[in-house]
């Protein structure tokens, strides 16, 4: 299998290495022979690497220990479930991943480009296939994750326990995956540099792998959250850690993207600003990739530390450097057709979401650069903490939440205060109302939260008008009953009304964050079997304790029944791992959510006599409502990538209400 | 099994990669054409007014913009449609007067096939 593995390796590389030749020479010189078998070579990338992915696969199977990855990353005693993320768990297995990710990417986004592409396609598959080179180039000479042992052990090193978990098979896959798909809008930008025409060939297809890395991205950052929350045994799930803020970085200039390109789309404007935000979503990407596979900022992820810090610190560089001469050196072409007519339109509130959300990514930024820049300059390393980044971001997300409240309110080209004021009248009243009745009800008095609930309020107020209004007018002119006209409603424009179920969901994350940030409670107790303990409005007590053991662990599983106000709620299991290969105790809190608190327990550390154990307990409002949000972000991303159908729309112009039959056309 | 998935997967590759060079009846389709650039721009420009015009009647009709707002941005939208129609007329003319002019062009350069047969 190291045979098969190694060789395919090289087979990808020389392909890719051919790709990138004939594609730049083809483009150039209008051959289109050499254009197509480029692009057959970029499909049989694929093809190889897949060979190569399953060739890894069959080792860790096998327990191949003679390959030392294998033999560092499993063991014998490791259920096979767990193969999948033992192939990435470090860093060669996640290259070939990222490699065969973005080499899928490459295949699919070249065999789906629409026809209208032309002379372009050549010029971005030579950037994907190039960008891809990189990666083969490093797994071949520096991370090939078939080197092997010149004696195999009978047994591996195991799984870092940390990774057992279900969230796992999806969470690192999805980010690298979301990281690497950034590369398929940027390889349309760049070729379209590079071709000299800038024109909004590339929009449309653009928008849409955009919007494919976003939804990856975001899934992937919601389920690290998930993973964070439940196994690291600190109640939290974000804590601005390093290799999160890694993908969030990226994710949020592809959210100024993926907005911004709709006024390309719609107005054919933007075009230079459309470039330099694909430019820094991917420089981004190359630099999460530098964060988390170069391992240069202690994490959380510590099982990603790696000797490549350089290489991808020097990819990051070249992409950088690059890609923006190219883009200044462009300039010129770079002009849109139109301009801005009016401060108050969805264009203005579009560039003005876009400005904060760079100003988030910047932040964050200079909150992960911070320890390098500081130990440049003192040779000491200081971190940034949790309260700079939410001092300086949460009043930025608060004004991006009433944004997204205001924006889609606002129509295209120009508006009048006029309109918009009756526009926002009944959003803001009920907003008030219900801002006012939620801080008397549930005895709110912290400012930041009252605005962080009015805000968020008035955001979802907003989707929900546009809703029911659209609805409402909808069955009255058809006579349709409301479901189908709701159903109509969307299918009217999808990419709008699936941004709204986005939307939505930010909401509900929102919700999530400004409960589940200034009003949870925590209490440590140590506690003997038949022992009780409160939290909030919540009884606790110990009821049992029991121990499995297995080749790399011991299991301990503690059973704790919740009352409140005297009803039973129930039990909850909290459970903890002692692996003492690792010398690590890895915890799995028990969990009783509900859309109103989660009632949360760590089993942190049991006695000696094996009947007391130390736990922490925590009341967390509203954290529900954060992993409601991920369905919705799917839903919404389908919705609006949903292509839709063609109409003839030139049947349809209406003409100007009063004006003559032949009116219009002067 | 190493040996023969390989030498498999070699041999598939270089076929499909040869094959469109010995092949070579794909046509050049690649080369820039600014006429007919020119025109598919003019066309998409126009698809985006229309699109533009469906957007605004949805605007509309959610009552997010006033009647007065909504006639003098339709007059607008439907003003560029007609300028983009003229100019896409202009290029189609342009473009069928240079396709004459070449066929003319041509007739004079080469000589009929009886002529150019006398002279051989």
């Amino acid at each position: 299998m190291a045979n098969l593995g190694t060789a395919t390796i090289l087979i990808a590389l020389l392909l890719t290495a051919y790709s990138v030749l004939t594609s730049f020479v083809g483009a150039k010189r209008g051959d289109a022979p050499a254009v197509v078998s480029a692009q057959r070579a970029n499909y049989l990338t694929t093809l190889t690497l897949a060979v190569s992915m399953g060739a890894l696969v069959y080792a860790f199977l096998e327990n191949d220990f003679s390959i030392r990855y294998v033999a560092e990353n499993s063991n014998l005693a490791m259920p096979r479930i767990y193969t999948w993320v033992a192939f990435y768990a470090g860093n060669a297995g996640s290259l070939l991943y990222v490699a065969f990710a973005l080499s899928g990417m490459a295949a699919l986004s070249m065999a789906l480009a629409p026809q209208r592409l032309g002379p372009l396609r050549p010029y971005a598959n030579g950037v994907l296939m190039l960008i891809l080179l990189f990666f083969l180039v490093v797994l071949f000479f520096l991370a090939n994750p078939f080197d092997t042992l010149e004696r195999a052990p009978a047994d591996g090193q195991g799984i870092n326990p940390l990774l057992t978990h279900p969230g796992m098979f999806a969470h690192p896959p999805l980010i690298m995956t979301g990281l690497v798909a950034i590369a398929v809008p940027f390889s349309l930008a760049v070729g379209a540099l590079l071709r000299g025409r800038i024109d909004d060939d590339w929009v449309d297809a653009g928008r849409v792998w955009g919007l494919a890395a976003w939804v990856l991205l975001a899934i992937g950052l919601l389920l690290g959250s998930w993973w964070a929350y439940t196994i690291l045994g600190w109640g939290g799930y974000w804590a601005w850690d390093p290799v999160e803020n890694a993908a969030f970085m990226p994710w949020l200039a592809l959210t100024a993207f993926i907005h911004s390109i709709m006024v390309q789309k719609r107005r054919g404007m933007f075009r230079m600003w459309n470039i330099a935000l694909i430019n820094i979503s991917f420089t981004l990407g190359a630099f999460g990739i530098f964060i988390n596979r170069g391992g240069p900022v202690p994490s959380v992820h510590s099982f990603g530390a790696s000797t490549l810090g350089w290489v991808f610190l020097t990819f990051l560089g070249v992409v950088t450097v690059a890609s923006f001469a190219l883009f200044f050196y462009r300039m010129a072409v770079l002009r849109s057709p139109s301009s801005l007519e009016s401060a108050l339109s969805r264009e203005a509130a579009f560039l003005v979401n876009n400005l904060l959300l760079l100003g988030i990514a910047f932040v964050t930024l200079w909150g992960v650069v911070f320890p390098l820049i500081s130990e440049l300059a003192t040779g000491r390393t200081i971190t940034v903490g949790e309260p700079f980044f939410n001092s300086v971001n949460g009043p930025l997300m608060l004004a991006l939440i009433l944004l997204m409240g205001i924006g889609p309110l606002l129509p295209w080209r120009t508006a009048t205060w006029q309109s918009v004021r009756r526009a926002l009248l009944v959003p803001g009243v009920i907003t008030l109302v219900i801002t006012a009745a939620a801080a008397l009800l549930f005895r709110v008095t912290v400012p930041v939260v009252v605005l962080g609930i009015a805000v968020s309020t008035f955001a979802g107020i907003s989707i929900l008008q546009e809703w029911v209004r659209g609805t409402l007018a909808r069955s009255r002119s058809t006579g349709a009953l409301w479901p189908v006209a709701f159903g109509r409603l969307i299918a009217s424009n999808r990419p709008r009304y699936g941004g709204y179920v986005v939307h939505l969901a930010v909401v509900m994350l929102a919700f999530g964050i400004v409960g589940s940030s200034f009003y949870d409670e925590e209490r440590d107790v140590f506690m003997s079997v038949g022992d009780q303990a409160a939290i909030g409005e919540y009884t606790v007590e110990f009821m049992d304790v029991s121990a499995e053991t297995f080749a790399d662990r011991t299991e301990r599983t503690a059973i704790l029944s919740v009352t409140r106000g005297g009803e039973s709620l129930g039990t909850l299991s909290a459970w903890q791992g002692v692996y003492p290969s690792f010398s690590m105790i890895s915890t799995r809190a028990g969990i009783r959510s509900t859309p109103q608190e989660d009632l949360y327990v760590i089993f942190s550390e049991l006695q000696p006599d094996g009947r007391t154990a130390a736990f922490r307990l925590l009341v967390n409002p509203m954290v529900w409502w954060m992993w409601l949000a991920g369905p919705f972000v799917i839903l919404g991303t389908v919705v609006a990538l949903w292509p839709a159908r063609q109409r003839a729309v030139a049947y349809a112009i209406p003409r100007v209400p009063g004006t003559a039959p032949s009116g219009g056309a002067p | 099994m190493t040996i023969l998935v390989l030498t498999l997967l070699v041999l598939v590759a270089i076929v499909v990669l040869v094959y469109p060079f010995w092949a070579a009846r794909y046509g050049s389709v690649l080369f820039d054409n600014p006429a007919r650039d020119l025109e598919a721009g003019i066309r998409r420009a126009r698809d985006r007014v229309y699109e533009e015009i469906r957007a605004l009647q949805q605007e509309y009709f959610l009552g997010n913009m006033t009647e007065a707002e909504y006639r003098a941005q339709l007059q607008a939208a439907r003003r560029r449609a007609a300028e983009l129609i003229r100019e896409q007329q202009q290029v189609n003319e342009t473009a069928a007067a240079i396709e004459d002019r070449v066929d003319t062009e041509l007739r004079e350069l080469i000589p009929r096939d009886g002529e150019g047969k006398e002279e051989a």
